[in-house]
């Protein structure tokens, strides 16, 4: 009864919440004026037509877009307007175009420059067509095997091979010159014959016209080079209300100069289609409040629009938030742009405890917190000189040796168990001396000899073919992920496969020569071995995906010595990025660009502008990683209270409040000691060992598992897990790792009866040691009133446990 | 259990919303579209009906290739009415309860039967576009505007008569360039191959239209008379060969098969279904007793004609990163030895019948390779007593055609001035000249003794083009 009760109770919600969403869409607003984008048009050539977009502004200068509406007409024979509303060049000239809509109009001057006939360019104007009409797509002619016998390359990356499949296969079956319109290209996208791919588009298209010219034109080949960049209009588009629609217009750019308006021809795909869609033919249409990126591609090159939809915020007032430093500028321009509210900052005990775990992996004693509480000086100063001295403390060493002893895959399985202690060995040393990051990825990509006596040598025995260690490196140092290209040009992409076999290349020469059966010795081979490109067969020499301003080889270096050189220059658009992003968002729960360690196009920073300030203030310090630690946990945001207010709580991407997150396994583990004051130690380990100084994942500790700690099989960030499962609730109330630690005879309530505390002060030394704050009043009569009842022992105890058992102590936030 | 409760109302939530955008996106139903012959009735009546009902076999007398044909009808009178569905004899055949047709397949499905009902109550008009109609006949010969792409050259038996292939048609030149002969226009679109008889009274044609047909023309070589249009399939064939005998002749198709044809009577004898690719090019053994198949499976078969049994793998090893596996075969006049090429681009001389145990894998057959030309090896002959072989190959913007000296593997002569794809060549039966030819369109003519250029033509008259619109 009462779940049927519920039940309905929600589909009321539901139906409510649509109603609302339905109120939500844009009413038809008052146009006073309209322009066009561009405000005038220049055509240079004969086939070089483009589209306007038509832009309304009401009369308080907001504005939206008319495009779909208005009506496009021509002046002079000079231009002519296609079905599309796209102005196409007829006779040299000067024209105009009128525009209208919503009862204005607009005349939009139009130069023909040119309109010598050209024939049909088989990169520029023949190929984009197969794209459009997903003849190339993975699940048509451009899968592995191709279909039916016919194969193009995926996406169409490899223009030649496209051409031979076109043109050179079964002698010209494809294709007919002397009537282009029995060309098997044509009947079967027409289904002129039967196309098992359907009907793609009739004799009346572009697409039909710009084949069959080609065709007639005798299939030329080029070597026309495709586009270098999209430019996108507008750029970042903030639409207000569900239903509301914004066109978008993509202008490619090409290395001689010339653009082209490719609205037509690009492919569109909304990164998340709960917050906006995108038809095939670039319009974009608000669904929620929230933030997408669109994805643009064509021919080879991407581009990328941040969608903002705003949603009702009527009644938000910006009000502007303290700062303590440039982060807090970044991001409170984002919210003020998004119409949210930060939150306002956290308690000093708040900030103890996050501030405490993030940057040491453990929280603070009992001891910690009341020093902390009671130092006198003013918030913002204590709270900075305890960043300093977590920083300093050798808890930071242990806590950051776990996070990279995980990322570079320290696992006895590849180093045997010398190898860890060795590598991990190596770790701490780099991490105690601060060693700048830069030279910390120099030194293990150059590194050289027996893996006992430098241990860094051990990262060449984790990863062993070239290949592999490339994705490795890519994935660690880069934060991209370059495994798809093995097989084909990365989807979402620019990495192609070629470059994916030139850049494993430059591990080619790493030799490896058993010592004994631990350890190994690393060296140069004098003859490097030939990595070879899976897709033709031929070897791939060393070359670098993407150009890095002032770096040059040096040919006297060895291969993986240009690539180190090269990875870590500061000028590697990814290397300094991808580690700011991966450290910010272990301390504020999620990266600027997320996942971390899959930095792409198709997957854009939430706040470049904070992810590039925070880059270039880690170059400018040297790769200082405390720096970057301090700069982030100094901030306001770092230091915002989890609790949302109305203005920011739908808000998940923003950095307007803070996130909780489950504590780690191993800091859960350490957590529990420290709260419990049971004595460290963990089973199979020696005694004070830490679970986050372990060597690697082989000391077999159940707990640990359960929560999700690193197997270090695979470089992804993906691989510890933050999932919360009944199966870790049941442990935590039944199991005996707490049960043990409450009740050990060293512990904290042991140790509160053997002083024979008042109940009062028993409740408050509990609540200091595991939530590391006071209670409140109520939580203080409440407490007190059930130690009374049940004794210190029984009752502080059952408090102990309840509260080990809450969220505030579960998760950092 | 709240939380359960409040998943399943985002579940609702989600579906919900997604059926409101789906409503809120979607193109006006299709009904609205009057239903279109060209485009979907014509492509089911291609794939369900015309294997029975097409001019090579007109089962009921009845042809469904055309609409014209389609309201002409058959014995069971006109096709359809238009605009009465339920009168229609086509309704008639194909509803029922197992319906009558299409006979020994599957019924069509209850949206193919509706989407035809709808098309003749709408009134059955033919929709289709000026551009797909073929208005080529030997009474309207083609006329071009472009070279077409040369795929085929056959030389006389006699030496006199030089064969090409056209668009739609053979043209037969003199043998020296001199003048064309004369044009034999058929059905098919596309000429994959061009075969004299070795008695020479046959110019054996293969092609077709590719998605559409296959054709076997058998044209009288004295009178230029077809005698024989047999269409096969439901896409082009290729690689057609006579037997040394002219008695048969055997080619391969798009469908995979390769079949040889009883020259007398027309008849297949035999269908060979081991291939799982097209099969591009067949040859007989010099006993006659066996034929041999190259395939874009990449593999050689080897069957015995009289049992149609699959024998042997001869090779099936073509490394290469291009597609396309083994394109190019034929048998040694004088041995029983045959020569291959494909994909790899390397010309192969192997042994037809296996002298060794056969192991996975192995590659005993072969018996010598030959310099490696760039691209794909599309063609090859040898000259008449076997002791060179012309050949040639496309590498997608350029080729190149060779010669060689069959025993000592000798490159005698790289032919000069190929500038794209050569996709066909043919070795003189008096030795003294070979012809290339691709998808430039020129035909050369090279001096077998110097390697040289002798002369090069133009298969087709070429009328100027109306300039073309941009």
């Amino acid at each position: 009864m009462l779940s049927l009760t519920r039940l309905s109770h929600c589909v009321l919600a539901f139906c409510c919440s649509m109603t609302m969403l339905l109120a939500e869409e844009a009413a038809s607003p008052q146009i006073v004026s309209i322009q066009t984008w561009p405000e005038k048009l220049v055509l240079h050539d004969v086939r070089d037509a483009r589209g306007l977009l038509v832009i309304g502004r009401d009369a308080a200068g907001k504005t939206y877009d008319l495009t779909a509406d208005a009506v496009v007409s021509a002046t002079t024979p000079h231009i002519e307007i296609d079905a599309e509303r796209f102005v196409n060049p007829r006779e040299v000239g000067s024209s105009e175009v009128i525009v209208t809509a919503k009862g204005h109009e607009q005349r939009v001057p139009v130069v023909v420059e040119n309109v010598e006939p050209r024939s049909i360019d088989y990169v520029r104007d023949f190929l984009p067509h197969l794209s459009k009409h997903g003849c190339n797509q993975g699940t048509c002619h451009g899968a592995q095997q191709g279909r039916k016998g016919f194969k193009l390359s995926l996406r169409g990356y490899d223009p030649l091979y496209d051409y031979r499949a076109l043109v050179d296969d079964v002698s010209g079956r494809r294709f007919n010159r002397t009537e282009p319109a029995q060309s098997l290209m044509l009947l079967k996208p027409t289904q002129g014959v039967p196309h098992e791919g359907g009907f793609l588009f009739d004799e009346q298209s572009r697409a039909y016209r710009d084949i069959a010219q080609w065709i007639a034109e005798g299939c030329q080949f080029s070597e026309t080079t495709r586009p270098v960049r999209l430019e996108l209009f507008p750029s970042a588009p903030t639409l207000d209300r569900r239903g509301e629609r914004q066109q978008v217009q993509v202008i490619a750019h090409y290395d001689d100069g010339q653009s082209r308006d490719v609205t037509r021809d690009a492919m569109f795909e909304a990164s998340n289609f709960e917050v906006a869609t995108v038809t095939k033919g670039g319009q974009i249409q608000a669904v929620r409040r929230g933030e997408t990126a669109v994805l643009v591609r064509y021919e080879g090159v991407y581009g990328n629009l941040n969608v903002t939809v705003l949603g009702n915020r009527e009644g938000f007032v910006w009000q502007p938030a303290p700062e303590f430093n440039f982060i807090d500028q970044k991001v409170n321009q984002k919210l003020e742009r998004l119409k949210a509210l930060p939150s306002a900052v956290c308690t000093d005990a708040e900030f103890l405890r996050r501030v405490t775990l993030d940057l040491t992996g453990l929280p603070a004693s009992a001891d910690q917190t009341r020093a902390f509480l009671d130092d006198s000086r003013d918030s913002r100063s204590k709270r900075e000189a305890l960043i300093d001295d977590l920083l300093n403390s050798p808890e930071y060493v242990d806590h950051w040796t776990l996070k990279w002893s995980d990322l570079l895959l320290s696992n006895r399985k590849f180093i045997k168990e010398q190898g860890v202690w060795g590598f991990r060995n190596w770790i701490r040393q780099s991490l105690a001396e601060n060693k700048p990051y830069d030279q910390f990825a120099f030194e293990l990509m150059t590194a050289s000899g027996n893996s006992l006596e430098n241990p860094a040598a051990n990262y060449y025995r984790i990863a062993r073919e070239p290949r592999e260690v490339m994705e490795n490196m890519t994935q660690v140092f880069l934060g991209t992920r370059f495994v798809c290209a093995q097989c084909h040009d990365h989807p979402f992409e620019k990495w192609t496969q070629t470059q994916y076999f030139e850049l494993s290349a430059y591990f080619g020469g790493v030799g490896r020569k058993a010592q004994g059966t631990e350890a190994e010795v690393i060296y140069d081979l004098r003859n490097p071995q030939t990595v070879m490109h899976g897709g033709t067969g031929q070897p791939a020499p060393p070359k670098f995906p993407f150009t890095v301003t002032g770096y040059e080889a040096s040919g006297s270096d060895v291969p993986r010595l240009q690539l180190a050189k090269w990875l870590v220059s500061a000028e590697n658009p990814y290397f300094a990025k991808s580690l700011v992003n991966r450290y910010w968002s272990y301390l504020l729960g999620r990266g600027i660009i997320d996942p971390v360690d899959d930095i792409r196009l198709s997957n854009p920073a939430s706040n470049p502008e904070l992810l590039d300030a925070l880059t270039a203030d880690f170059i400018a310090h040297d790769f200082d990683l405390k720096h970057l630690l301090r700069t982030i946990a100094a901030s306001q945001t770092y230091q915002r209270s989890f609790i949302t207010n109305e203005w920011n709580k739908d808000d998940d991407v923003n950095y307007s409040h803070a996130s909780p997150r489950r504590l780690q396994a191993e800091q859960l583990y350490d957590a529990i000691m420290v709260a419990t004051g049971a004595p460290m130690g963990v089973p199979g380990a020696p005694t004070g060992f830490r679970a986050s100084q372990l060597p690697d994942a082989a000391v077999n500790v159940p707990f640990l598992d359960m929560f999700g700690r690193a197997p270090r099989e695979s470089p992804c960030e993906c691989e510890r897990s933050s999932e919360v499962s009944l199966a870790q609730t049941l442990t935590l109330i039944n199991g005996p790792t707490i049960s043990d630690a409450i009740a050990h005879p060293q512990g904290l309530v042991q140790k509160l009866v053997t002083q024979n505390v008042t109940p009062k002060e028993a409740v408050a030394e509990i609540y200091l040691s595991v939530l590391n704050g006071l209670p409140d009043d109520t939580e203080s009569n409440q407490g007190t009133a059930y130690v009374t009842e049940h004794g210190l022992l029984v009752g502080g105890q059952d408090l102990m446990w309840a509260l080990i058992n809450s969220p505030a102590f579960l998760f950092n936030r | 259990m709240l939380r359960w409760l409040t998943i399943l109302g985002i579940y609702m939530a989600l579906g919900n919303g997604l059926g409101l955008r789906l409503c809120a996106d979607e193109t006006p139903a299709e009904d609205a579209k009057p239903a279109s012959f060209y485009r979907e009735v014509r492509p089911i009546l291609q794939r369900q009906c015309s294997g029975c009902h097409q001019p090579a076999k007109a089962g009921g007398h009845l042809v469904l290739t055309s609409f014209e044909e389609l309201l002409k009808g058959g014995e069971a009178g006109a096709g359809l009415t238009a605009g009465k569905a339920d009168d229609s004899v086509i309704m008639q055949y194909i509803v029922g309860d197992p319906p009558e047709m299409p006979r020994g397949a599957d019924p069509l499905k209850p949206e193919q039967i509706e989407l035809i009902r709808r098309w003749i109550n709408e009134g059955a008009k033919d929709d289709t576009p000026a551009s797909a109609r073929d208005t080529i006949s030997a009474e309207h010969p083609p006329v071009y505007a472009t070279p077409p792409v040369v795929t085929a050259l056959a030389y006389s038996p006699d030496s006199q008569v030089l064969a090409v292939s056209g668009h739609h048609e053979v043209l037969l030149h003199q043998a020296d360039g001199t003048g064309q002969l004369a044009r034999l226009v058929g059905r098919s679109v596309k000429i994959n191959s061009i075969d004299f008889s070795p008695d020479g009274k046959w110019i054996a044609v293969t092609g077709g239209a590719p998605a559409v047909f296959g054709e076997v023309q058998l044209w009288d070589a004295a009178t230029h008379e077809l005698k024989v249009s047999q269409q096969i399939s439901f896409d082009t064939l290729f690689g057609g060969s006579f037997s040394d005998d002219s008695q048969q002749f055997a080619f391969g198709g798009f469908d995979n098969k390769a079949r040889v044809m009883d020259v007398a009577t027309g008849n297949i004898i035999m269908t060979l279904d081991a291939h799982s690719d097209l099969v591009f090019d067949t040859t007989f053994s010099l006993k006659l007793d066996h034929l041999i198949t190259v395939s874009r499976d990449m593999a050689m078969k080897l069957t015995e004609i009289k049992s149609a049994q699959f024998i042997d793998n001869i090779t099936s090893i073509t490394p290469g990163a291009l597609k396309g596996g083994l394109m190019a075969v034929q048998r040694h006049p004088k041995e029983e030895q045959v020569l291959v090429g494909g994909a790899d681009g390397e010309p192969k001389l192997y042994k037809i019948f296996r002298t060794e145990a056969r192991k996975i894998g192995d590659d005993f057959n072969r018996i010598r390779g030959y310099a490696v030309l760039p691209g794909r090896i599309v063609s090859l002959q040898f000259n008449a007593d076997g002791s060179k072989f012309v050949v040639g190959s496309s590498n997608a913007t350029s080729g190149a055609a060779r010669i060689y000296s069959t025993d000592d593997a000798k490159l005698l002569y790289e032919l000069p001035g190929h500038t794209a794809g050569v996709f066909a060549v043919a070795f003189r039966p008096d030795g003294k000249q070979v012809a290339t030819a691709g998808f430039d369109g020129k035909v050369r003519l090279f001096d077998v003794e110097t390697g040289q250029l002798v002369t090069e033509f133009l298969p087709v008259d070429i009328t100027p083009a109306v300039a073309a619109t941009p």
